[in-house]
């Protein structure tokens, strides 16, 4: 049953609750370093690897320290300050002790911290939790919940820069041309991912 | 490397910790002006939300709070019991569903309420609290599973969902069904 | 009466020549994410536009109090401060908005109109002419967003503010697909005007963005440049 629940919330953090695709978080780098698949995929760590830390810090901090302090409502301005300082801390680190991952993934870093999607898993997985009926949300799930989201804008750009790099060659009206098409290529992305609704439940029914 | 001036360090600091210091006492302020507010909010939608699906009753009281959900006994002027309201929470589409179901004291559905579907597509799940949808519910009991038309083999009592909105119906279906068990293990059952 | 007009043109650069939805390409994922109908467009743009002229005041007040170094996190607290306040004075009176907003509302807090206009306005310039900035700022988000708002809520739900005028719905204009279709048409829109205003088009969310200055290796640098070698080869040719 955990394992189910696990893999339940994981692939529907990738698919049918895709951030980018369905809840329009993190649209600012998907339209701007979707490019280049170097930069999409290198990008799409980066986010990955600080939505992970992030979600390992906040959760616990709300569940076990905000809220049984009646502290809920600086829920905003604890998390956007832990999760300024953790990417910080990820360069420092980085810099000092991983060079090589530095000059590959640290250029993307200080765009993170004003990235809605890693405010937006940290805060929305926190909803999940009192939502949840057929199982007890853990830290695990809320952890797992992280990776596919990371995960799920790892494909969305991938798939995304896929698209761009065809736009390229293909012959667009004037007025459309840059931002206007790249936007209705989105919108024809994210049509697909509607096809993914109903998908994660009938796969691995929980109930 | 250049030495670490005493000012370069402190100063910065400090601004940090007194902007930080200052908000949170204009976060505990505002707080301690709203919260009492919101909460009176939150307590009359419930309100609005027990009397649409508990019509007869004219005042209610906590009868079971649990984890599942909570239970309100509703009485008429008289101070008899004439129904229960059941306020259970269900995951929907895009996050939390939270519906109130009335049961009557011979434990059949008088009426749901969907009091919070925000978080579904506008258009399509959130269509699930319409007069259309919850009055599908009315008359069913509560001894009984319900079950979405998709999920219907024979078994239990079908409800049609709203058209292209499975995931959003079953998830209402899946609030009323918690709801008619607490009923059956904390009512029904409580008093044997 | 020559300042009283520069004060006015604070005001209304916003709204119209630096929109910063359709022209600059700032806060995109509000605009997306909210604008299933008229009425969320306008809750959305007003809590902004609140937090906007707070933010923008506070920080131009404090512009030389703040010392450089913490500057960004600095900003990030008040706007932060500011967002939580204005989601509890949502929350006490408006509960339906704070509930049809949902997570955008805390969002406003990494809405990068706000940042940026800490950084490129509010940290340089007095508190009046600041406060004029945001309110403009603020009305001209409020303007797109709720441009999106009554064309998708027309077309999709087929109403406007919850009033039925149109017989049909087509539904996937309030789904997300419909979002990035009705944005890409109308930066389309926008683009035109400009370039017959004889403007620069903005081609990437990144040239906008406050945070350009901090990623130097970044496509954003290349773009820029990329546009300038551009131009000139079509000047020259």
């Amino acid at each position: 049953m955990l394992v189910k629940s696990l893999v339940s919330v994981f692939l529907a953090a990738i698919l049918t609750e895709n951030y980018v695709l369905c809840k329009f978080l993190g649209i600012c780098p998907f339209l701007g370093v979707s490019k280049k698949l170097n930069t999409a995929v290198g990008m799409s760590i980066a986010v990955t690897f600080v939505m992970v830390l992030a979600t390992a810090v906040t959760f616990p901090i709300y569940q076990y320290l905000l809220v049984p302090n009646d502290l809920a409502y600086l829920q905003t301005i604890v998390f956007i300050l832990i999760i300024a300082g953790l990417v910080q801390l990820v360069e420092i680190v980085l810099k000092k002790y991983i060079p090589a991952l530095y000059q590959s993934l640290g250029v993307y870093l200080p765009l993170i911290t004003t990235n809605c999607a890693i405010l937006g898993v940290t805060m929305l997985v926190l909803q999940k939790v009192e939502t949840t009926s057929l199982y007890t949300y853990t830290y695990g799930h809320a952890l797992v919940n992280a990776l596919g989201a990371g995960i799920g804008f790892l494909v969305a750009m991938v798939m995304f820069a896929g698209v761009r790099s065809r736009l390229e060659s293909a012959d667009v009206p004037k007025s459309l041309q840059g931002l206007p098409i790249t936007l209705i290529s989105a919108s024809l992305v994210a049509l697909s991912f509607l096809g993914f609704s109903g998908f994660v439940d009938k796969l691995i029914p929980l109930a | 490397m250049r030495k670490m001036n005493f000012k370069d360090v402190f100063i910065p600091t400090i601004s940090l910790f007194i902007i930080c210091v200052v908000i949170t006492a204009a976060l505990a302020f505002t707080n301690a002006i709203t919260a009492t507010k919101i909460a009176e909010n939150e307590a009359q939608s419930q309100q609005e939300s027990m009397t649409i699906v508990c019509p007869d009753a004219s005042t209610f009281e906590e009868a079971y709070t649990g984890d599942d959900g909570t239970v309100f006994v509703g009485k008429n002027d008289k101070g008899e019991i004439v129904g229960y309201a059941v306020s259970t929470v269900s995951s929907g589409y895009g996050g939390q569903i939270k519906v109130m179901t009335g049961i009557d004291t011979s434990g059949s559905i008088i009426n749901i309420d969907v009091y919070y579907n925000d978080d579904e597509t506008p258009g399509l799940g959130k269509n699930t609290s319409n007069e259309d949808f919850t009055s599908r519910f009315k008359g069913l009991v509560s001894s009984d599973k319900v079950v979405v038309d998709k999920d219907y083999s024979g078994e239990g009592q079908k409800v049609d969902a709203v058209t292209s909105s499975t995931i959003s119906s079953r998830a209402v279906i899946d609030a009323v069904n918690t709801a008619c068990d607490i009923y059956n293990t904390e009512i029904i059952g409580g008093e044997n | 009466m020559a300042e009283k007009k520069s004060y006015l043109q604070e005001f209304t650069k916003g709204i119209i020549k630096e929109n910063p939805v359709l022209c600059l390409v700032l806060g995109t994922c509000p605009t997306l994410a909210v604008t299933t109908s008229a009425s969320n467009a306008i809750g959305m743009g007003v809590a902004a536009t609140a937090v906007l002229i707070c933010s923008n005041a506070v920080i131009s007040m404090l512009r030389k109090v703040i010392p450089d170094k913490v500057r960004i996190p600095a900003y990030i607290t008040i706007i932060a401060g500011f967002v939580t306040i204005v989601q509890m004075i949502v929350k006490a009176f408006s509960p339906a908005i704070n509930d049809s907003l949902g997570i955008f509302l805390p969002l406003i807090v990494v809405n990068c109109i706000i940042l940026g206009r800490a950084e490129m306005y509010a940290s340089k310039n007095p508190v009046f002419p600041s406060i004029l900035d945001g309110l403009g700022m603020g009305v001209g988000f409020t303007a797109a967003l709720l441009c999106m708002g009554i064309i998708r809520e027309v077309l999709g739900s087929g109403s406007i503010f919850g009033i039925q005028v149109l017989p049909v719905q087509i539904l996937i204009f309030i789904l997300p697909p419909g979002g990035f279709f009705v944005f890409g048409i109308l930066i389309a829109l926008a683009n035109k005007l400009n370039t017959k205003a004889g403007k620069k088009v903005v081609e990437s969310p990144c040239q906008g963005c406050p945070m350009s200055k901090t990623c130097k290796s970044f496509e954003c640098a290349k773009t820029d440049s990329e546009n300038s070698d551009k131009e000139v080869a079509e000047n020259a040719g």
